[in-house]
C-alpha cells in the first residue's frame, strides 16, 4: 500500500523541469517495462489500461502485441473502450483514468524499489516562461533505446510515433515532432463556460450522454480540441487513434497537462464547474465509469467527487497552476473582463446565420469557401450596443481517410500565402477524423464537427473595416503539405450568432 | 445483484439522457415527440375500438384489412390504411429519431426550421408508411391465415437478423448525419433524403422485429416489447442486440411448437 506523501498529497511535477533520467522518468520506465509484461486481462497490466481507453481487436498494430495467454476478458463490454471524447464528459473521465493509472504505476514502481510518492509528470508544451525553448519538443528519455544502466527503455523502445527530428538541448537531444504554437495556442482558458450548446464552443465540451461522438450534434470543448487533439495528431503512431494511445507513455503525461489546463480553468476569476447534477452524478450511485485500483478492485467514480484534485480519490495537485501569460492576449481581445459571471450558459441557443453549400474539397494545402450571410440574421455590431454578441464558425461533418494533416483557419484573409495572427479562428486537428468517417464508428460515418468562437476575429475586422456583414471567406490552411493519396472533405461550414 | 442494480440504474439515467433531456437549454423536441407518439399510440387504439389486444388482430384494423384483402376491397380503403401505418410510425418510430429531428432544427435557419423538419419527417415518416404497407401488411394478411407458422418464421427471422453485421451497419447508420443544404429547394430536398436515408437505416435495424410483432398473435405485447427494444439499442451506447435475438428465438420456437401441435 503506497502512502501519500506531504499531508496525504502528492504533487504532479513538470516534465521539462525534471534533471535528465530524473528518479519520476526512471521509474516511469521501470514501471512500464514490468506493466507492459502482464497479460492483457490483467487490469494492471499496460495493456488492459489502454484497451479501457478504447481497443479494436481488428486493428493489426494490436495485433503485433498478443503474447501467448493473452485473452480478452470476460467484462471488458464494463471496462474497456469507454473513453470519453467530444462532450462534457471528456475532463472528468480522464480525470478519474489518469488517476486509477497513476495508482498503479506507483504500485508498480514501489514494487520495483523505487519511491513511495511517484506522480504523474505533466507535459506543459505551451510553456512560454521557464522552458520555452524546449517545451514544444518531446524529452530525450522518450527517444532514447536504453536507460542509463544500458537496459532497454520501455518509454521508446517498441512505441509507435510519427518521424522527427532531434535537437540539441541541455538536457540532451530532444524530438521534434513538429508540433508549433498554434497547436498549443491557450485561448480555450478564456472560455466563458465550462459546457455550452451545440454550436457554441465551450471549455470542456457539450452537453452528452455517456458519449463517444454517436450523435451527429457531439462537439468537443475547446481544451479538448486545442491543444489535446494538436498533440495527438502531431505525435501519431500510437497517439493517433483512441485505440492505442493509451499505449504511449507520453499519452498520460499529454493528458496530466490537460488535467491541469482544467485546474487552471477552474482557478480563474469568473469561471466555475458545471453545477448540473447531470454532470456533477449521472447514474446516482450507478456512474458508468468503471476502473480498477491498484489491487485489482473495481471502482467507479462520479465528477463531483474529482472537482478537487486534492480531496478527490487520487489526492494529487500540480506543480503549477498559473494563469499562463499568453491568456491574457486572449482575454484582452474578448473583453473578458465585462463577461458575466455564470456557470450555467446562456438558455438562448446561437442562431445560424450564414452557411456554404455542401460538400467541400479539402484535400489541397489551401482552401477558400465563399460564406453568404442571410439578409434575415440580424446584424452583428460589436461596437453598438444590442444585437448579437457571439460569432461561432461551425465546421461540420469532417470526414477523410489516409495521413491527414491539421488544417489552420482564417477568416478574409487578403493574401493566402500571409498568415494574420489577427485573422486566426483556430486549428482543425485531425484526431479521431478517421475513425469517425468509418462505417463501424458508433455515429456510423458521420465524422468530426469543429466549433470555433471567432468572436474576436470578427471584432478586428469590424474595427478594421473589413466587415461587410454579408459574407465572410474562410481559408483553411493545410499545416504541412498534404499527402497527396490523403482525402479530406467537410459537409458544410456555417456560421451561428448568440 | 448490486452491480446489476447500479448498471441498470446507469442505464436508465442515461436512456433519459440520449432521450434530449440532459441539454435543458435544446429545444423541447422531446416532449413534442412524446405526445406526437402518444397521439398515435392513441389513434391506434381507438381503431382497434379501443382494445389494444384487438390491435392488429380480428376486431382490430388489421384484423379488418386481412378480411377485407381477402374480399378482394383493399384499394377503396387504402388511405385510410395508409393513415393507420402512418400511426404506427409516429407512435413507435418518431421517439427514436429525436438527435436527427435535433439535428434538423440547430442546423437550419430559424425562420425556415419548421419547413425543414416538415421536409425530414415527410421522408422518414413517407418512407415507413410505404414498408409497412408493403411488407407488414400482406405478411398480417398471411398470418391471418397460418399464423403459428409465419409469425414463427417471422420471429426466427428477426432473430437471426439480430446478430448479422447488417444489423449493426443499420444501427449505426441511425446515428449518423448528413450535411444539409442550408437555402432553397435544395435544403428541402437535403431534409428530404436525410429523412429518408435514416428510415432506410431504421427499416434495417426494426423492420424484421417489428414486422414480427404485428404478425405475431399477441400483437399488443410484441409490439410494446420490440417498442422498448428498439429505444435500448437506439439509445444505449454499444447495445446488446444478441439479448433480443434470444428472445425472438424464445418467442419463434414457442410459436412454432404451436403450430405443431
Amino acid at each position: 500500500m503506497v502512502i501519500p506523501v506531504d499531508g496525504g498529497i502528492y504533487t504532479r511535477e513538470d516534465l521539462w523541469s525534471l534533471d535528465a533520467w530524473d528518479p519520476t522518468l526512471l521509474w516511469y520506465a521501470k514501471a512500464m517495462g514490468a506493466m507492459f509484461q502482464r497479460k492483457m486481462q490483467d487490469p494492471t497490466g499496460w495493456r488492459y489500461q489502454a484497451a479501457i481507453h478504447g481497443y479494436d481487436e481488428g486493428m493489426p498494430e494490436l495485433q503485433n502485441l498478443l503474447q501467448p495467454g493473452d485473452q480478452e476478458p470476460g467484462d471488458s463490454d464494463t471496462y474497456w473502450r469507454q473513453c470519453q471524447h467530444h462532450g462534457w464528459f471528456f475532463l472528468p473521465w480522464h480525470r478519474g483514468y489518469l488517476g486509477y493509472f497513476e495508482r498503479i504505476v506507483r504500485k508498480a514502481v514501489v514494487d520495483l524499489g523505487g519511491p513511495a510518492d511517484w506522480a504523474l509528470p505533466y507535459w506543459n508544451y505551451s510553456d512560454t516562461q521557464e522552458n520555452a525553448d524546449v517545451a514544444l519538443y518531446v524529452r530525450p528519455e522518450f527517444v532514447t533505446d536504453t536507460l542509463p544502466d544500458g537496459s532497454p527503455n520501455a518509454l521508446f523502445q517498441g512505441v509507435s510515433r510519427n518521424n522527427y527530428n532531434l535537437v540539441d538541448t541541455p538536457k540532451g537531444q530532444a524530438a521534434d515532432f513538429g508540433i508549433g504554437p498554434m497547436d498549443v495556442r491557450l485561448k480555450c482558458l478564456t472560455a466563458q463556460h465550462f459546457y455550452d450548446h451545440a454550436s457554441a464552443s465551450s471549455f470542456g465540451g457539450g452537453v452528452t450522454a455517456f458519449s463517444h461522438g454517436e450523435d451527429g450534434l457531439d462537439v468537443s470543448g475547446g481544451v479538448e480540441k486545442t491543444p489535446h487533439d494538436n498533440v495527438h495528431g502531431d505525435l501519431g503512431g500510437w497517439m493517433g487513434t483512441f485505440e492505442t494511445a493509451g499505449l504511449d507513455p507520453l499519452f498520460w503525461l499529454h493528458h496530466c497537462n490537460i488535467d491541469r489546463l482544467w485546474s487552471v480553468w477552474a482557478a480563474a476569476q469568473n469561471h466555475a464547474n458545471p453545477t448540473d447534477a447531470k454532470w456533477l452524478n449521472p447514474g446516482g450511485q450507478g456512474f458508468p465509469y468503471r476502473f480498477h485500483d491498484e489491487t485489482g478492485a473495481s471502482k467507479s467514480f462520479a465528477p463531483a467527487s474529482v472537482l478537487d484534485t486534492a480531496t478527490s480519490p487520487f489526492s494529487y495537485r500540480y506543480e503549477n497552476v498559473d494563469t499562463p501569460p499568453q491568456v491574457a492576449f486572449h482575454a484582452a481581445r474578448l473583453q473578458l473582463a465585462a463577461a458575466p459571471v455564470s456557470a450555467e450558459p446562456p438558455a438562448q441557443a446561437p442562431q445560424m446565420a450564414g452557411a456554404s453549400d455542401t460538400g467541400i474539397d479539402l484535400s489541397p494545402a489551401q482552401v477558400s469557401v465563399e460564406l453568404p450571410i442571410q439578409p434575415q440574421a440580424p446584424r452583428m455590431n460589436l461596437a453598438a450596443a444590442g444585437g448579437p454578441r457571439q460569432a461561432y464558425l461551425n465546421i461540420e461533418n469532417v470526414t477523410g481517410e489516409g495521413a491527414l494533416e491539421t488544417r489552420y483557419v482564417y477568416l478574409n484573409l487578403p493574401d493566402a500565402t500571409a498568415p494574420d495572427e489577427n485573422l486566426y479562428a483556430g486549428s482543425l486537428p485531425m484526431f479521431g477524423v478517421k475513425e469517425m468517417s468509418r462505417s463501424a464508428a458508433a455515429s456510423g460515418g458521420t465524422g468530426k464537427n469543429f466549433v470555433l468562437n471567432v468572436t474576436d476575429v470578427v471584432a478586428h475586422l469590424q474595427l478594421t473595416g473589413r466587415w461587410n456583414g454579408q459574407a465572410v471567406q474562410v481559408f483553411l490552411v493545410a499545416k504541412r503539405p498534404p499527402d497527396p493519396a490523403s482525402k479530406l472533405t467537410v459537409g458544410r461550414i456555417s456560421l451561428y450568432y448568440r | 445483484m448490486e452491480a446489476l442494480t447500479q448498471r441498470t440504474r446507469a442505464d436508465l439515467s442515461q436512456f433519459a439522457a440520449r432521450l434530449g433531456f440532459a441539454d435543458r437549454h435544446a429545444p423541447p423536441w422531446p416532449w413534442g415527440v412524446i405526445a406526437a407518439s402518444l397521439t398515435g399510440w392513441a389513434w391506434l387504439l381507438a381503431a382497434g375500438h379501443g382494445d389494444l389486444a384487438g390491435l392488429c388482430t380480428g376486431t382490430g384494423w388489421v384484423g379488418r384489412l386481412a378480411a377485407e384483402w381477402r374480399a378482394g376491397l383493399l384499394a377503396p380503403e387504402l388511405l385510410g390504411y395508409a393513415l393507420m401505418a402512418l400511426a404506427m410510425s409516429v407512435a413507435m418510430m418518431l421517439p427514436l429519431t429525436m438527435a436527427s429531428l435535433r439535428y434538423v432544427a440547430v442546423r437550419s435557419f430559424p425562420w425556415r426550421r419548421g419547413r425543414s423538419i416538415g421536409a425530414w419527417l415527410t421522408g422518414y415518416l413517407g418512407l415507413w408508411t410505404l414498408a409497412i404497407l408493403a411488407i407488414s401488411l400482406p405478411l398480417m394478411t398471411l398470418a391471418a391465415l397460418a399464423r403459428p407458422m409465419v409469425a414463427a418464421g417471422a420471429f426466427l427471422f428477426a432473430a437471426a437478423w439480430q446478430l448479422t453485421p447488417a444489423k449493426r451497419w443499420a444501427l449505426r447508420a441511425c446515428h449518423r448525419t448528413r450535411p444539409l443544404h442550408p437555402t432553397g429547394i435544395g435544403a428541402d430536398g437535403s431534409c428530404f433524403v436525410y429523412g429518408a436515408r435514416i428510415a432506410v437505416a431504421c427499416l434495417g435495424s426494426c423492420g424484421p422485429m417489428m414486422f414480427a410483432a404485428t404478425a405475431s398473435p399477441w400483437p399488443a405485447l410484441a409490439m410494446t416489447g420490440v417498442f422498448a427494444i428498439a429505444l435500448y439499442e437506439r439509445y444505449r451506447p454499444r447495445p446488446h442486440t444478441a439479448a433480443a435475438a434470444l428472445a425472438f428465438t424464445a418467442a419463434g420456437g414457442l410459436l412454432a411448437l404451436q403450430a405443431v401441435l
